[in-house]
């Protein structure tokens, strides 16, 4: 009997030792294994006029990277540019309690309530694109616009000789654009003082408005020599209206971005140019930033109690595509023609 | 006992609207349904955050329903609710305390509405023309003093004004509740409220009863662009600043609730704020449930308009099944 207990407790004891070797094994394993599950973890991105060609390619990167990283990603926001609506928005899906937002603003006024209500609740907020600097979100990723304007004002200025008007079709509001105004108005003025704005006309994020109004501009304005888009929106409106008044040959149009309806027009010859930035890459680089953002180490961040992303703003870079370029390069058509969209 | 029922069916299906029943139940289908797929849904803060997304549109809506009671329409109010938010940081901006500030812009707003109907009398066409184009006019009024910018940098006093909360819940959320109360009170009791639903129904006949027709016009088109700035102000209370790009497609979604909540476009005469309300809960629960859910929000709108289409199909193929149609009576 006693033999038998001695066995029995003996047993029980290798079990217990193979089990618990089995346990520790197991738990070695698993950390070895690397990532952890983070599928349960939501990134939004809010923007205005969703569903934009623009807008989408940041979305695109925004959801590559969150595929990369294994974390679920979401677009939300109005179709429209309505800055009430985004706000809106952005309250509500603060309730959702995501890992962080992604925000790009209608209107930098408007927006800070929401964002820094998304961020007394704990969530990360970072801007791109177009920024709400008097909000307290973590940092903005976005395009050198003042770069962006100066670029085409450096290619009419070339095409024009130094001299003649110009007319400037932007989205009233939009602080993006408004700075993509100031950079191109400064480099005129620098470089070639003998060419003018004489109007700057409101495209209202919508192609048919762009189109009256540039027509409205250049009927009133008979000696403008030059067009300049600072929005994809706008860009194809433009070349509309100097297509409906017959001076395509005569007057130089500059878009900006490579949206559909602006690289058909780069084809037929109606927009001569298009300066363009790097939206993939900017939605790529938010996501990742905003992942750092959610996933604080056990160091102290500059963003406390956030995770370690910059503290200050980082800015891309644009260049100039001719229509030339574009039509001759088949690497450049692969790339501009394969619009993301998302349903 | 047959004659009894029938008594009974005839008497419950006299109170029931059916309409607004149909709403109802869509409304705790699809919260019981949400509840059980995401479990942020009843919390305060998505409660709060659903009713705050609606409440421009709601305040806009109760005037409305007053005004397609009487037979109208008024598309200003998407250009009454910016026009009034810019005004109103304009004058709080040059010095002005944001009290006589709301005064002002709810007095001008009253001056649009009656311009509305002024010119809808003066020029014999139908509402919604003017009214439209009194929209148009203050959009482009928005677009020009703003320079298409925003306007913000509130005076101190009344950024501390717009933080304050009621019982937990923002300034805006509190007056459009209040709001809501006073108007359902006076449409169901008050006399001249009660006028609209007999111009509504037959302005003729109700100018043979010695009933001022214009004046009651005149009222309902005053009410309602008041109420649109009500609904300007309250989104300065809520955003601290005002750009030109508020209110748009506003007047759509607020018709929509009112419509959807039982208020009849096709006759005048017909409809209840207790319907718009309920319109309005279903609207924001519709939209917020989209939100949550991240399904496309471009499929909200097809929701929406499919159940505008179903509200005014039970609304004349069962309600108002063999009942004479409007009117085409001019006041």
């Amino acid at each position: 009997m006693k033999k038998r207990t001695r066995t029995t407790l003996a047993m029980v004891l290798v079990l217990a030792l193979l089990l618990t070797a089995g346990a520790c094994g197991g738990k070695k394993s698993e950390e070895g294994s690397g990532a952890a599950d983070r599928s349960d973890e939501l990134y939004v991105y809010v923007t205005f006029e969703k569903g934009s060609e623009y807008f989408n390619w940041v979305y695109a990167g925004f959801l590559a990277a969150a595929d990369e990283l294994g974390v679920k990603a979401e677009l939300q926001g109005p179709a429209d540019a309505d800055a009430s609506q985004e706000a809106k928005v952005l309250d509500t899906v603060t309730g959702k309690h995501p890992n962080g937002i992604l925000a790009a603003c209608a209107d930098q006024d408007t927006m800070v309530s929401a964002i820094n209500n998304a961020l007394g609740e704990g969530i990360p907020v970072i801007t791109c694109d177009s920024d709400c600097p008097g909000s307290d979100r973590l940092c903005y990723l976005g395009t050198d616009n003042s770069s962006f304007g100066a670029v085409a004002a450096e290619y009419i200025g070339e095409q024009l000789g130094g001299s003649g008007e110009v007319i400037i079709v932007t989205l009233f509001g939009s602080a993006a654009q408004e700075e993509r105004c100031a950079g191109f108005n400064d480099h005129l003025a620098e470089h070639y003082p003998g060419i003018r704005v004489v109007e700057t006309c409101n495209e209202s994020g919508d192609t048919a408005t762009a189109e009256s109004n540039t027509t409205a501009a250049l009927q009133a304005n008979p000696g403008v020599k030059a067009v300049f888009s600072t929005g994809g929106t706008g860009s194809a409106g433009a070349a509309a209206a100097v297509r409906t008044i017959g001076r395509t040959e005569e007057i130089v149009v500059v878009g900006s971005d490579f949206g559909t309806a602006t690289l058909e027009c780069m084809e037929k010859g109606e927009i001569h140019a298009t300066v363009v930035d790097d939206p993939y890459m900017m939605g790529y680089q938010s996501m990742l930033q905003l992942f750092a953002a959610a996933h604080p180490t056990d160091i102290i961040s500059a963003n406390a109690p956030y995770g370690h992303i910059t503290t200050s703003d980082i800015y891309f870079g644009c260049s100039l595509v001719t229509a030339e370029e574009y039509t001759e390069n088949a690497d450049l058509k692969e790339k501009y023609t394969n619009t993301p969209s998302f349903n | 006992m047959r004659q009894k029922m029938s008594s009974l069916k005839n008497r419950i299906l006299c109170r029931l609207d059916i309409q607004a029943s149909a709403v109802v139940l869509l409304i705790v289908v699809i919260s019981i349904a949400m509840s059980f797929v995401y479990d942020g849904f009843l919390s305060a803060y998505n409660i709060k955050a659903m009713l705050m997304s609606y409440v421009p549109e709601g305040i806009i809506a109760l005037g409305l329903t007053l005004v397609i009671i009487s037979g109208g329409i008024d598309l200003s109010v998407a250009g009454v609710m910016p026009f009034t938010a810019i005004v109103y940081c304009m004058l709080m901006k040059a010095g002005v305390h944001y009290l006589p500030g709301m005064a002002i812009v709810l007095a001008a707003a009253a001056a649009i509405g009656a311009v509305n109907n002024f010119l809808r009398r003066l020029l014999d066409v139908h509402p919604f023309i003017i009214t439209m184009a009194v929209q148009l006019t203050l959009k482009g009024f928005n677009l020009v003093v703003t320079g298409a910018g925003s306007i913000s940098g509130l005076p101190e006093n009344f950024m501390e004004i717009s933080q304050v909360r009621i019982l937990g819940l923002k300034i805006p959320l509190v007056v459009f509740l209040l709001l809501a109360a006073l108007w359902m009170v006076l449409l169901a009791k008050n006399r001249f409220f009660r006028k609209v639903y007999f111009v509504g129904g037959n302005p003729k006949a109700a100018e043979l009863c010695g009933i001022n027709v214009n004046r009651v016009m005149y009222f309902v088109f005053i009410q309602s662009a008041v109420l649109a700035a009500v609904a300007g102000i309250m989104a300065v209370f809520n955003y601290q600043a005002a750009n030109y790009s508020y209110g748009s497609n506003l007047d759509t979604r607020a018709i929509t609730a009112v419509v959807v909540g039982g208020t009849s476009m096709t006759r005048g005469g017909i409809g209840k704020i207790g319907g718009t309300i309920i319109g309005l809960v279903f609207i924001a629960l519709v939209y917020n449930s989209f939100l949550l859910s991240g399904i496309n929000t471009y499929y909200q709108d097809v929701i929406t308009g499919a159940f505008l289409i179903g509200a005014v199909l039970i609304g004349e193929r069962i309600k108002y099944r063999g009942k004479p149609g409007k009117k085409e009576d001019k006041s």
